[in-house]
């Protein structure tokens, strides 16, 4: 039994894992070259970020598809979708308790908390730039504008640099 | 047309040591991995998940990304442009806070701390 779920599909033959398919172009071209990253549990502790980081800058491809399994496990069909809905995806499994209980969880299950967090979600305004977070940020601009700042040529020494 | 070559340098405003200590190891992970993303190309931030861009009149937009536990990185990218045909070398990649929005601290000091 499938579910559409957007870019990253459980594989129940691999419980407690995620599998990735690459999707360079469209789906017909994924069902002949298709490759597959299983992304460990212990992973899913990736940030969005640097999933998408790693998917983009590493392996190169833009899209990644939800793939659907006939009952003898074959692929039959894939949607493509953009990197927005991974990240949805991924902030999805990292904002529940999803990740905890994924042994135990069906794909239908999944997919239907998928569409509940999701539901919920978009009628959750967001306020990254409110007025007091603007009226901060314009104060610490000028700090910066006014020579308070230090600066790092490669973010990589950071942590170094902090210390 | 792009012309953008090289790293493109990080400034941080003067109290960041200290709200860096504040970081989890798995905030500062996407937070670093986002700022190498950009400092290698501006333009890699098309491909971040979660990003907004605040407009401003004549002045360089602040760009907002989500990282995990509800933290956002708001960032200018001096000299850059989201929908400019010819886009300019970036200067630098100015880091404003790393908070969750309704938690970034008060203005910074206004002396130097280190």
């Amino acid at each position: 039994m499938t579910v559409n779920i957007p870019a990253l599909l459980i594989d129940q033959s691999r419980i407690g894992s995620i599998v990735v398919i690459d999707a360079n172009d469209d789906s017909t071209m994924l069902l002949e070259r298709a490759r597959v990253w299983t992304i460990r549990e212990e992973d899913l502790d990736w940030s969005p970020m640097w999933l998408l980081h790693s998917a983009v800058g590493k392996h190169g491809f833009r899209w990644i598809a939800t793939p659907q399994f006939d009952e003898r496990g074959r692929v039959i069909n894939a949607i493509s979708m953009d990197l927005q809905d991974v990240a949805d995806f991924v902030t999805f499994l990292e904002d529940t308790t999803v990740v905890d209980s994924l042994p135990e969880l069906s794909v239908d299950d999944l997919g239907r908390r998928w569409q509940e967090w999701h539901t919920h979600r978009a009628s959750s305004p967001r306020f990254l730039f409110s007025e007091e977070v603007i009226k901060r940020l314009y104060e610490r601009e000028q700090s910066i504008e006014d020579g308070l700042f230090f600066e790092t040529p490669r973010v990589q020494s950071l942590e170094k640099e902090v210390q | 047309m792009r012309v953008h070559s090289g790293t493109v340098p990080v400034r941080f405003y003067s109290q960041f040591f200290s709200e860096w200590g504040r970081l989890s190891p798995r905030v500062r992970h996407a937070f670093t991995a986002l700022l190498e993303m950009l400092q290698a190309d501006p333009e890699n931030l098309r491909a971040a998940a979660f990003f907004d861009v605040h407009e401003r009149q004549g002045r360089d937009p602040i760009v907002a990304f989500a990282l995990p536990e509800d933290f956002v990185v708001y960032l200018t990218i001096r000299h850059w442009r989201p929908n400019a045909d010819v886009k300019p070398e970036p200067t630098s990649i100015d880091v404003l806070a790393v908070a969750p929005p309704e938690k970034i601290p008060d203005s910074p000091m206004t002396t130097r701390t280190w």
